[in-house]
């Protein structure tokens, strides 16, 4: 099934850069959503460094060669490639290089495998990486990189699909993720990722006051029921101490974090877990090195910015904490950020910015308060009348 | 935007309101925190924006009393509480060194320095 080269090359640093999908029409997520989950199940492995696919897509997007990408991530590995679908069936072709200077890591002209599914053929990946970068893996390693998290490959790429989906944190984005979370639970009802994801979307809609309570209280019993399922499953921790912000229970974050740090899992989920349980109980200082080990695999991820720029301000690392605003492409977390580091520039031009785009009365009334002190009263009185 | 919220028993986006219309002095804001406060009565988050939106009013027994309830009830972002006191615009700036909101302010830290031991 599979063929590879057999020269393992040690390398510490990964970028794995989006598949391009080949020819199904409804693939446009296949590639990258392939990619997200492989480096998702190369994180498993401690000694190396992992960039995700949504860090490279901006320098691609300038046209950039993946040598070029690599070198500009400070990663010493570029993996890039295709994949192609026919039926179910997945053809992966994947080339490694060195990011100095371009030389091919992988003898036969790279990787080259075809898997019956989805998850077979992410699983098989991870491991022919994992063992040509002459990575030793023990057996729980190589076992949890093996593991189907479902047995319907349907339901698997749903949650791909809806993952990609709750990236982007509007109304219309955040319903499809629900909708594509809800389809897949209906196919594999005990599949425990789904619901822990479901879980996400939920209280996301509520934390941008675009439902009701309700939303609030079937994230919660969507978080329990991914635990009871598997209680492996950091994504459901991290909801949960998302939700525990909301009734009153940071410090059961806590608990919640101490066992995904048991668990000896440094995926960017299980990262943020901790990290986001240390911040909401008073502890930015704690949350500071486990995010930014985050953002190292998933610099683009919105969320994870702006729990380490709030960190940073929190702890009193202006530096590091104005350098991560300065790259926030949410404005009402630059603008929150801002505030507590003094900058007024970066505020008032965030402040403008949350009052023209949003509709949320909270982060519209912060950013009112906000400019009231940074006196540009003129300027808010005309947007809040408009 | 109100016309939107009421549509929702979301607490977050009352307490939205509830600053807003504190930031007017229009009392309205009661009505707003009343509302928010149906939907989650013991909700630390809602009940230390409840505190700002009462100090806002120039409320400020209300205010205190409300920063009280949620720190007992859980409440441990201090450092929103650290803003509130450096930010001339925030509804708790006036009470900044007021007895009451010190002692809460040190009730915090202690129960997070407690934390930091236990985890």
């Amino acid at each position: 099934m599979t063929r590879v080269s057999h020269s393992p090359t040690v390398v510490r640093s990964l970028l794995i850069l989006p598949l391009e999908s080949v020819n199904s029409a409804d693939s446009d997520y296949l590639g990258e959503g392939i990619s997200e989950q492989i480096t998702a199940k190369l994180s498993a492995v401690p000694s190396l460094r992992l960039t995700s696919a949504a860090a490279a897509q901006r320098i691609l997007a300038t046209g950039a060669s993946p040598q070029e990408a690599g070198r500009r991530l400070n990663v010493e590995a570029v993996l890039f490639g295709s994949i192609r679908r026919i039926d179910r069936r997945v053809r992966v072709n994947a080339q490694l290089i060195r990011s100095e200077d371009g030389q091919v890591l992988w003898a036969e002209g790279g990787l080259h495998l075809e898997a019956r599914d989805l998850l077979e053929a992410e699983s098989l990946v991870a491991t022919a990486i994992a063992a040509h970068l002459g990575q030793a893996l023990t057996a729980s390693e190589r076992g949890a990189m093996m593991r189907r998290p479902t047995s319907s490959a349907e339901a698997f790429e749903l949650l791909v699909r809806g993952k990609l989906a709750l990236r982007s944190r509007t109304d219309v984005r955040l319903s499809l993720a629900e909708k594509l979370f809800q389809e897949a639970i209906q196919l594999d009802p005990k599949f425990a990722e789904a619901f822990a994801w479901l879980a996400m979307a939920n209280y996301e809609q509520f934390s941008q006051g675009l439902r009701g309570d309700e939303a609030k209280r079937k994230a919660l019993e969507n978080a329990h029921k991914a635990l009871r399922l598997d209680p492996s499953v950091a994504a459901a921790r991290l909801a949960l101490i998302r939700i525990f912000h909301s009734t009153g229970q940071a410090e059961e974050g806590l608990r919640e974090a101490a066992i995904v740090s048991r668990s000896g899992m440094a995926d960017v989920e299980s990262l943020w877990a901790v990290a986001e349980a240390y911040l909401r109980t008073g502890m930015p200082d704690r949350s500071i090195p486990l995010l930014q080990r985050a953002m190292a695999i998933d610099p683009e991820n919105e969320n994870l910015r702006s729990r380490l720029s709030a960190a940073a301000c929190w702890a009193g690392q202006y530096n590091l904490g104005l350098q991560v605003v300065n790259t926030s492409t949410s404005s009402f977390n630059a603008m929150l950020n801002a505030s507590g580091l003094g900058n007024a520039e970066i505020v008032r031009a965030n402040a403008m910015r949350v009052m023209r785009d949003y509709r949320d009365p909270f982060p519209f009334a912060i950013a009112w308060l906000v400019l009231r002190e940074y006196s540009d009263m003129g300027e808010a009185r005309r947007i809040w009348r408009a | 935007m109100e016309e939107d919220a009421a549509k929702l028993a979301n607490e977050r986006t009352r307490i939205g309101l509830a600053l807003l219309y504190g930031a007017l002095g229009d009392r309205k804001a009661y009505d707003q925190v009343r509302l928010a406060l149906e939907v989650n009565p013991a909700d630390p988050w809602t009940l230390f924006w409840a505190s700002e939106v009462y100090g806002l009013l120039g409320d400020d027994e209300k205010a205190l009393a409300s920063l009280q309830q949620a720190a007992d009830r859980g409440f441990l972002s201090i450092f929103y509480l650290d803003l509130q006191r450096e930010h001339s615009s925030r509804g708790l700036y006036h009470l900044r060194n007021h007895p009451r909101l010190l002692a809460i302010r040190t009730q915090l830290a202690n129960r997070i320095d407690h934390l930091r031991r236990v985890y």
